[in-house]
């Protein structure tokens, strides 16, 4: 699936916005123009209907107009445009000399009431008329002969009708040109918007290209630093950059342990390997003697011995990792299992001394026995493993009211504080810690592993001034069971 | 001739010593770095074996302490780092070889040959003088075609002469390089198997290969006495 681009969007986006506004104030534009344009027309239009109209004369003869007589004296009325006069009392029409023999078309609203048509003096040639249905005016002049003659006239008996007409292919023509400039400069606008969007976000984005290629680079290396963030990049992909260098920086962080663990792994398996691998080939590679090959064989097998354990709990990580072991969670007392524990390394009569202090009284956990007693185990032994000839080791049980707090302490002069973090790792051990020593550094890897599983703390404390290692374990106690009532 | 072995963990430890010293070899063996250290600073080696992951100091430490205070001794490196960088950064540290754990033994022995030959300009196991043959791969000597019966330490007496021949060799040299205690190699005690391996070179009647040089020790060379 190919990833959406921030600059395509942009680009689209905006172009798509811009492209909108612009069509809406273009059309708006042209209309606005349009009307205008058409309005003034139809002024100029009424401006000479009106001006036609008052040119109709009732007379003692009857309707007079007075443009004709206008036109005999002057070059014109001053009139643009074709109009047409309907008498509708004798049914006779005037004409406008343009005109010639044509008609305009015949139309009027109400008396005193123009109204407007688009209509076609002939094919291709578009006019804009206005129809007006009036009545001839008099005046005292006319009004005084009419008495004279003894023939009174209304002008409500003469009605008549103005169509005054006017060409708009000019109009028409320059709406279209109108049109088309509107048209132009809305492309030519939406381009240069386009072009600026574009540089614009290519600028904005360059340092995140830099920053992009910088970290391809850098995954191409090994142990250089990570890199900076620019300080060009737009502060609003600073928190993104931020979260991915510090993404880089846990996984920089996970290859470090997973080269530490390949490393380890490699010295802890291929180590006993080589030793099993170069006892066997001493006892062949001369004769010797049944005592001699029966005492190598022994060596050889409590390296094998050490092998299986090691590989006993690689796997048993591996499974917990994984997964794979369903952890069935019953109630146990934890006191009876620590002090099981307590008594078997007692049988051992190791040169270290050992207190144990543990309630009398029963407590109650829910988890698993099974996995408690591995991780207590680990703890216990490892207590005694690192601890010299006549160290002490203390175990230290007490129920406390919401959890049990269960502490094994050893003298652990050496121990390197840095190391306290490390050693939770699988296969590494103290620095100081001989490769003859028992294990293979998997220990406390499995049993943080496992006080996670149970939701047990496992916390490792180092008192200087008494060089005693202390590793505390918390578990709480289960909640009381809630009443039904 | 003297092995320093700097190796912690016991079981291959102990294997390896022996297969030094069933080859010949005298060997020293320490399990820490910081003992391996002192060793090969304050003694006289053919040969440092030396483990690269240990307690104290780690190996390639020590190794580049040596190589700047200009000890030229062989280094060969052993080590569970199997990676091509490892190797390398082992060998650019100023190590003369480096074996992966596990290794046949075979191979180090061949390999602690190959390093002392070539410490002493040798192309071959096999040392001619006159006529005198010392196969340091077998571990045994010829003279005129005649085998030479000779105990472990005549034989590596014989072998270090040889090693180092037309050069004198002191007797504390001899003392340094052939009795498994360095305090045991005194001068009169190496007089006397110098004495030994004369009658057992020289039991046919041939020339003494062996020249003592008053006050400095013993030449072995083709020129005779």
């Amino acid at each position: 699936m190919k990833n959406p681009s921030i600059r395509g969007r942009l680009i689209f986006g905006s172009t798509l916005m811009v492209a909108a506004v612009l069509l809406f104030s273009k059309v708006a534009m042209y209309r606005e123009i349009e009307r205008s344009l058409r309005q003034e027309l139809d002024e100029r239009l009424l401006h000479s209907a009106i001006l036609l109209s008052k040119s109709a004369e009732l007379e003692a003869g009857g309707v007079i107009y007075e443009w004709q007589e206008a036109l005999d004296s002057t070059a014109g009325l001053g009139i643009e445009g074709l109009f047409q006069f309907w008498n509708l009392k004798s049914g006779t029409t005037t004409r406008s000399p343009d005109l010639g023999a044509g008609d305009l078309k015949f139309f009027h609203g109400e008396l005193n009431e123009p109204i407007y048509q688009d209509i076609h003096l002939a094919p291709g040639k578009p006019l804009r008329a206005i129809g007006f249905l009036h009545l001839p005016f008099t005046n005292e002049y006319g009004r005084e002969e009419m008495r004279r003659r003894g023939n009174i006239l209304h002008p409500r008996d003469y009605p008549q009708v103005i169509v005054c007409a006017r060409e708009t292919t000019g109009l028409d023509s320059r709406l279209s040109q109108t049109k088309l400039d509107l048209l132009w400069s809305g492309v030519i606008t939406l381009l240069a918007v386009w072009l600026a969007i574009l540089l614009v976000t290519k600028w904005t984005l360059r340092p995140l290209d830099k920053l992009a290629a910088s970290l391809l680079k850098r995954s191409t290396e090994v142990d250089t630093p990570l890199p900076e963030i620019p300080p060009d990049l737009p502060r609003e992909l600073v928190p993104l950059a931020s979260a991915f260098r510090v993404a880089l920086e846990k996984i920089q962080i996970a290859r470090a342990h997973e080269k530490d663990f390949a490393f380890s792994a490699a010295h802890q398996l291929r180590t006993p390997i080589a030793g099993i691998h170069a006892i066997l080939e001493q006892a062949i590679s001369r004769p010797r003697d049944a005592e001699s090959l029966n005492q190598r064989i022994r060596r050889a097998l409590d390296v094998a011995r050490d092998m299986r354990a090691t590989v006993d709990s690689l796997m048993s990580l591996a499974r917990l990792r994984g997964g794979i072991d369903e952890v069935e969670r019953r109630p146990f007392d934890p006191i009876a299992v620590i002090r099981d524990l307590a008594s078997a390394e007692e049988l051992h009569q190791s040169p270290r001394l050992l207190t144990v202090t543990l309630p009398e009284q029963p407590s109650v956990l829910i988890g698993n026995e099974r996995l408690f007693k591995v991780l207590v185990s680990i703890l216990i032994e490892n207590a005694f493993q690192h601890s010299p000839d006549g160290g002490r080791i203390w175990i230290h049980a007490e129920p406390r009211t919401d959890d049990l707090v269960l502490t094994v302490a050893n003298d652990a002069r050496g121990f390197d504080p840095e190391d306290a973090e490390r050693i939770f790792r699988p296969f590494q051990r103290g620095r100081r810690t001989s490769v003859n020593t028992g294990g293979a550094g998997l220990g406390l890897a499995l049993a943080r592993e496992i006080a996670q599983r149970l939701d047990i703390s496992l916390e490792l404390d180092w008192n200087e001034q008494t060089s005693v290692l202390t590793f505390r374990l918390s578990q709480p106690a289960p909640e009381p069971a809630k009443n039904p009532a | 001739m003297r092995c320093l072995l700097v190796e912690d963990y016991l079981p291959l430890r102990e294997s390896i010593r022996e297969c030094l010293r069933e080859a010949g070899y005298v060997v020293d063996d320490y399990g820490s770095g910081d003992e391996g250290r002192w060793s090969a600073e304050n003694h006289d080696y053919e040969v440092i074996i030396l483990d690269i992951m240990l307690p104290e100091i780690d190996g390639l430490a020590i190794l580049r302490g040596l190589r700047q205070q200009h000890d030229k001794t062989p280094v060969i490196l052993i080590s569970a780092r199997d990676a091509v960088a490892q190797r390398v950064d082992g060998l650019d540290a100023g190590a003369d070889d480096y074996l992966v754990k596990p290794f046949d033994l075979i191979e180090l022995l061949a390999r602690v040959r190959a390093l002392t030959r070539r410490r002493h300009d040798r192309e071959s196991p096999t040392i001619h003088i006159a006529d005198l043959v010392v196969d340091s791969l077998r571990k045994r000597a010829f003279r005129a075609e005649r085998e030479i019966s000779l105990t472990r330490l005549e034989y590596r007496i014989l072998a270090y002469l040889a090693h180092r021949e037309g050069q004198v060799v002191s007797r504390a040299e001899i003392g340094e390089h052939v009795y498994q205690d360095h305090d045991s190699g005194n001068s009169n005690k190496v007089d006397v198997y110098i004495s030994y391996l004369r009658r057992k070179l020289n039991a046919g009647g041939e020339p003494d290969l062996i020249r003592t040089i008053r006050g400095l020790g013993y030449v072995i060379s083709a020129e005779t006495v």
